[in-house]
């Protein structure tokens, strides 16, 4: 149930212009300690390639038109 | 308003100027969005960068006051370019020299330095306006609040006549008014000079007719203006005063100077539907109905004349304005035995031409807009059609005059007053509502971020605010939106009241105040 | 078709399954919604159409949530369009209103105003005359997925800095019934300043009506600065539908998938 309302939600936020990629589920345990720190890296990485969020850039524009 | 609301979205430009209209007229601002999804050009001209100026194709910041050298300046380029409509100004308009000749010496570059808009922008302005087929004009009380709010609403006359834009459809000069029935106020003789349908009170004939229908002896003298009538009290010369609807000890400039007068009037009888701080010093308060618990006709902005119905029954002793009038006027000697609003209604249709068509069985839905002198008439959607009231537009020739105060080495900033998106006029009803409290509880000061670190000023820290007529605490809210030098406030809130602050300098001819320029002082409070 | 459902309504109070019937009236050229609790009544009975088809509509069904609570008793009939069924079908699942108390009389909206909804199903099962109109698919949806992902987010944040925060939206939605409003909450969403935080005020709004939006539309017709609520809620709803396999108002048996925890992950 979880996955699939990460999968509502991704689609959401790609209808909004937003991407999905910047939303991510995993599972990890609380004794998976490697696996979390792989996790979190990974998906730093992930949001540092996609770069700064459009929102920012997307309301400046509108501000100043 | 002297075209329809609904015109609006056909407009091919919107000029708006001193109206936050998104949050003062949302269902006005509906129409220019309309028009802009149909490829209207908007321009806004506002000291604030209110949320339209985020829509807008052209967005200026004038320094507050300096309306009229602006709208000259836009002429000038527009005379100059050959833009104006010469058919229009030939047939429909006089004194177009006297206009020629000031708006000479309005060049861009002149006009830039008075405004502090770029040359280049007020340019682009005259162009968008004068160039396209239908341009309307939106203003509102950034136009009027001034001691040339005559001048500033005169100039925005000249500059529709100059390119045709009034007499048409979805053109005009277009003023949106602030109250629900603030239109039908003035419509019915609210104004101390004229008599219902804006019929002079000192014309004999006028007046003739007026005492033959109601039976008794008029005074061929205008009455006081609101804001001659607060020294007139203190001179002695008014000792008793009722007061509807209204709270001007909030809502009038120069707090402090009101509540002397107030205090020193022998008798307040105060009518409302809720109990205002000018309801508690009165010495007696009559409740009245609201919008639900009565019976009438509201004429809005657009000059349309609409029944409201009455829902559910005044509470306890509160009753219908009409009645109240009408046992005040009983017991103070003067008999009225109306029985109905209708049969009002029926005596307004009879001694005011521009009503003369307006009655009850005519009301069904949408109602009707005047002039609608007979009951043949379907009401008017715009005014001016083929002449103007007085025959030809005349052409004022306006200088340029600064506001009644600026800022000095005590007073260094401008302060301007408005409104907020959850409060009407002193809070009497808005504060009451505890879905629109829980959005808005405080009253702030909005200051630009240089401004604000250079005092010394956090977001949310506590500032006073001070001008020569009396200081107040308050809030800070750091923002763009107001320009450095500028800060802003609403006048919503007792506890920090910006009219304590505003400047009672009145437009000689409109006796309006000055609420939207005076000089302040802002310094931490702790 | 006014005259069979008038009829209808009558037998209805003959019948005495009724005790109230909840509808439109027109009266001093408006039509409004109007609790007919009298057949004598039904003269200036209206389906809503003043300019054209269904230019009138109201939220009956959040109308008769608060009769409901004030007569618990009572059994009150109830004009439906198919969008009207729908947010009664959510309702009675929600448990905000009791089915049995309850009589639906259903009519169907014209192809035109089928069209202008890019409604799916633009008529009731309860219909007591007139035909099943055929449903529409949206095309409104397409044209912004075509936007590309930086047309949409500059389109909707165009749109979404319109917002004036006057609650239009939330307030006329028939399925729209909590309590207490999120939008509202002052840790979530800022209060004092329009436009309300841009997105996160319309995104929580729409992600709040997954699994309950029963495509009305009257959202859109509410807003003075029109944003196309109707479009971004129906995309929400084509989300729901792929996802979990459900659509609001249809099953009267099938819960929302969002009031329910559900089965493990697979993966």
């Amino acid at each position: 149930m979880t996955a699939k309302r990460i999968r509502f939600l991704k689609e959401f936020l790609s209808f909004s212009g937003i991407e999905p990629d910047r939303l991510r589920l995993e599972w990890v345990s609380s004794a998976e300690a490697t696996r979390f720190v792989e996790v979190i890296t990974d998906f730093i990485d992930q949001v540092k390639e996609l770069g700064p969020s459009p929102l920012k850039a997307a309301l400046a524009a509108q501000d100043l038109n | 308003m002297t075209n329809s609301i609904d015109e609006i979205k056909y407009a091919d430009c919107i000029f708006v100027i001193g109206s936050n209209t998104t949050l003062a007229h949302p269902l006005v601002a509906t129409r220019i969005f309309q028009a802009r999804d149909n490829g209207a050009r908007l321009i806004v001209a506002d000291p604030r960068k209110i949320q339209l100026a985020s829509f807008a194709d052209l967005y200026v910041r004038q320094r507050l006051g300096t309306d009229v050298a602006l709208i000259n300046g836009m002429m000038h380029v527009i005379l100059k370019n050959g833009w104006h409509d010469e058919a229009f100004i030939g047939e429909r308009t006089e004194n177009f020299e006297e206009l020629k000749k000031v708006v000479e010496k309005y060049t861009p570059e002149k006009s830039s330095e008075v405004t502090g808009i770029s040359p280049e922008d007020i340019t682009r302005m005259a162009e968008y306006y004068a160039k396209a087929p239908r341009s309307t004009i939106l203003y509102a009380m950034g136009i009027t609040q001034h001691t040339t709010g005559v001048d500033n609403v005169k100039s925005l006359a000249n500059l529709s006549m100059l390119t045709g834009n009034v007499g048409k459809e979805s053109t005009g000069v277009n003023p949106l008014r602030g109250q629900n029935n603030v239109q039908g106020a003035c419509d019915m003789g609210g104004l101390p000079n004229v008599y219902p349908g804006y019929q002079a009170v000192n014309a004999v004939d006028i007046r003739t007719k007026f005492e033959k229908a109601w039976k008794v002896r008029l005074s061929d003298k205008p009455g006081l203006t609101l804001t001659d009538l607060f020294p007139a009290i203190l001179e002695g010369k008014v000792k008793a005063l009722v007061v509807m609807g209204e709270n001007p000890l909030v809502s009038d400039p120069d707090s402090h100077h009101v509540e002397k007068a107030l205090r020193a009037l022998e008798f307040l009888a105060v009518i409302d539907i809720f109990m205002t701080p000018t309801a508690e010093i009165a010495h007696v308060v009559l409740p009245a109905a609201s919008f639900a618990e009565k019976d009438g006709t509201f004429t809005n902005t657009e000059r349309r004349v609409q029944r409201i119905r009455k829902a559910i029954d005044p509470p306890g002793e509160a009753r219908q304005d009409w009645v109240i009038i009408q046992e005040i006027s009983n017991r103070v000697g003067y008999q009225m035995n109306y029985s109905s609003p209708e049969e009002i209604q029926n005596e307004i249709a009879s001694l005011t031409p521009s009503y003369g068509g307006i009655t009850y069985d005519r009301l069904g839905g949408e109602g009707l807009c005047w002039p609608c002198p007979d009951k043949e008439h379907p009401g008017t959607k715009f005014l001016h059609k083929d002449r103007f009231a007085r025959g030809r537009g005349l052409f004022h020739g306006i200088e340029y005059i600064p506001p009644a105060e600026s800022p000095d080495d005590d007073y260094p900033f401008w302060l301007t007053t408005g409104r907020v998106f959850v409060h009407y006029h002193t809070g009497t009803m808005t504060r009451n509502s505890p879905s629109l409290d829980q959005e808005m509880r405080e009253g702030y000061l909005e200051v630009n971020p240089a401004d604000a670190s250079a005092i010394g000023l956090k977001d949310g820290d506590k500032a006073k605010i001070a001008s020569r007529r009396g200081e107040i605490i308050s809030r800070i809210f750091i923002t763009e939106r107001v320009d450095k030098g500028t800060v802003f406030m609403s006048f919503h809130f007792l506890e920090a009241r910006a009219n304590v602050l505003t400047n009672p300098a009145l437009d000689p001819i409109a006796k309006i105040p000055e609420y939207k320029v005076c000089a302040v002082r802002v310094e931490k409070w702790e | 078709m006014k005259e069979t459902i008038i009829e209808k309504v009558k037998d209805l109070f003959e019948d005495s399954r009724i005790e109230a019937f909840l509808g439109l009236k027109e009266e001093n050229g408006q039509i409004g919604p109007y609790l007919f609790t009298d057949p004598k009544d039904l003269e200036g009975f209206s389906l809503g159409d003043k300019e054209w088809p269904g230019d009138k509509r109201y939220p009956l069904s959040k109308i008769l949530i608060a009769l409901a609570q004030k007569y618990p008793e009572n059994r009150f009939g109830i004009l439906v369009r198919g969008c009207d069924e729908r947010a009664l079908n959510e309702l009675f699942k929600w448990n905000q209103l009791n089915e049995e108390h309850v009589v639906m009389v259903g009519f169907p909206c014209p192809q035109e105003l089928a069209e202008a909804c890019e409604c799916p199903k633009p008529y009731p099962e309860s219909l007591v005359v007139g035909e099943k109109v055929k449903g529409i698919k949206s095309k409104k949806v397409e044209v912004i997925l075509n936007m590309g992902m930086e047309g949409r987010l500059k389109y909707w944040t165009e749109r979404f800095s319109r917002c004036i925060k006057c609650y239009g939206c939330r307030n006329v939605c028939p399925v729209c019934f909590c309590n207490e409003c999120e939008l509202a909450n002052d840790d979530l969403i800022p209060s004092g300043e329009i436009p309300p935080e841009n997105p996160i005020f319309h995104l929580v709004r729409a992600a709040h009506m997954a699994g309950r939006c029963i495509d009305c539309g009257l959202c859109e017709e509410a807003c003075p600065v029109g944003i196309p609520l109707r479009t971004l809620y129906k995309k929400v709803a084509d989300i729901v539908d792929s996802e979990f396999g459900y659509r609001p108002g249809y099953q009267k048996d099938q819960k929302s998938p969002f009031n329910i925890l559900g089965e493990r992950p697979e993966d």
